[in-house]
């Protein structure tokens, strides 16, 4: 039976923040290097920047009690002992 | 970094025009990301609905709300990449010559210059309802040796831009000559 603690997932989904960081600094940085940061793309900015907050803060709330050391079976020998 | 800083202004350059794409051409953009926003409500309410007992394991539970968030932070990501796109596509008109920046996608940009003293025809182009009814369009500029090109894309006001591209560039032609002599 080959198993992995639940929290691996956990690692995945801050590996894909900080891809998310960075992409959207190089967007923000985009629109500063290139004069545009008026009132419209600050909106913009702001408006992405609130929702990806909410976001965190959403998941962080539904996360908070969750037992990261539970294991999840990935492979289990038996699953195919019954099967002929 | 603001526009004059950007386009390097001369001294006796003066900025006619900072064009940008009508804002009504960003609305698909838009409608597309509700649509997308809507997707993950839609999609827990039916699996709620088919299997209930579904999420009231904790496995099942972290990993439904750990894809929604990466879902919704996707979408994020894309819309914003788009607003990028569409917000970085300028063309600034100055009494000299022409500026055009291009944004292709997160990381390619292509800018193209010309003088205004060069350009040999000006066509405005306003194609289908929509444009017809919001007065945007394309401008298309390009010079005697038609190497280069430079279309103005979505822009509102067209045919004014064109009129005011024409004298512009007459008057231009006239310092030019007079520089020579």
């Amino acid at each position: 039976m080959f198993t992995i603690p639940l929290y691996i997932f956990l690692f995945v989904y801050l590996l894909y923040l900080c891809v998310f960081a960075v992409f959207s600094v190089i967007n923000f940085y985009h629109i500063i290097t290139t004069g545009s940061f008026s009132f419209a793309s600050f909106c913009i900015s702001f408006f992405i920047f609130a929702l990806a907050v909410l976001t965190f803060y959403f998941t962080y709330s539904n996360l908070l009690d969750i037992n990261w050391q539970t294991r999840i079976i990935i492979f289990n020998g038996e699953w195919f002992q019954n099967i002929f | 970094m603001a526009i004059p800083d950007l386009i390097k202004q001369k001294p006796y350059e003066k900025i006619e025009y900072v064009l940008r794409r009508h804002p009504l051409t960003f609305v698909p953009n838009v409608i597309l990301f509700l649509v997308l926003m809507a997707v993950p409500v839609i999609v827990f309410l039916l699996i709620n609905n088919l299997y209930p007992d579904m999420f009231l394991g904790d496995i099942p539970f972290v990993l439904g709300v750990l894809l929604a968030s990466i879902f919704y932070l996707s979408i994020y990501l894309f819309f914003y990449a788009q607003f990028v796109d569409y917000y970085l596509d300028i063309w600034i008109v100055t009494n000299d010559r022409i500026i055009d920046t291009e944004q292709k996608g997160l990381f390619s940009r292509s800018t193209t210059e010309l003088d205004l003293y060069r350009i040999q025809d000006v066509t405005a182009n306003t194609e289908g309802m929509f444009k017809t009814l919001f007065h945007y369009g394309d401008v298309m500029i390009s010079t005697a040796s038609n190497n280069t090109q430079i279309i103005f894309k979505d822009v509102l006001n067209p045919n004014e831009i064109r009129e005011r591209l024409v004298r512009m560039s007459d008057e231009d032609r006239i310092v030019h000559q007079n520089q020579k002599i």
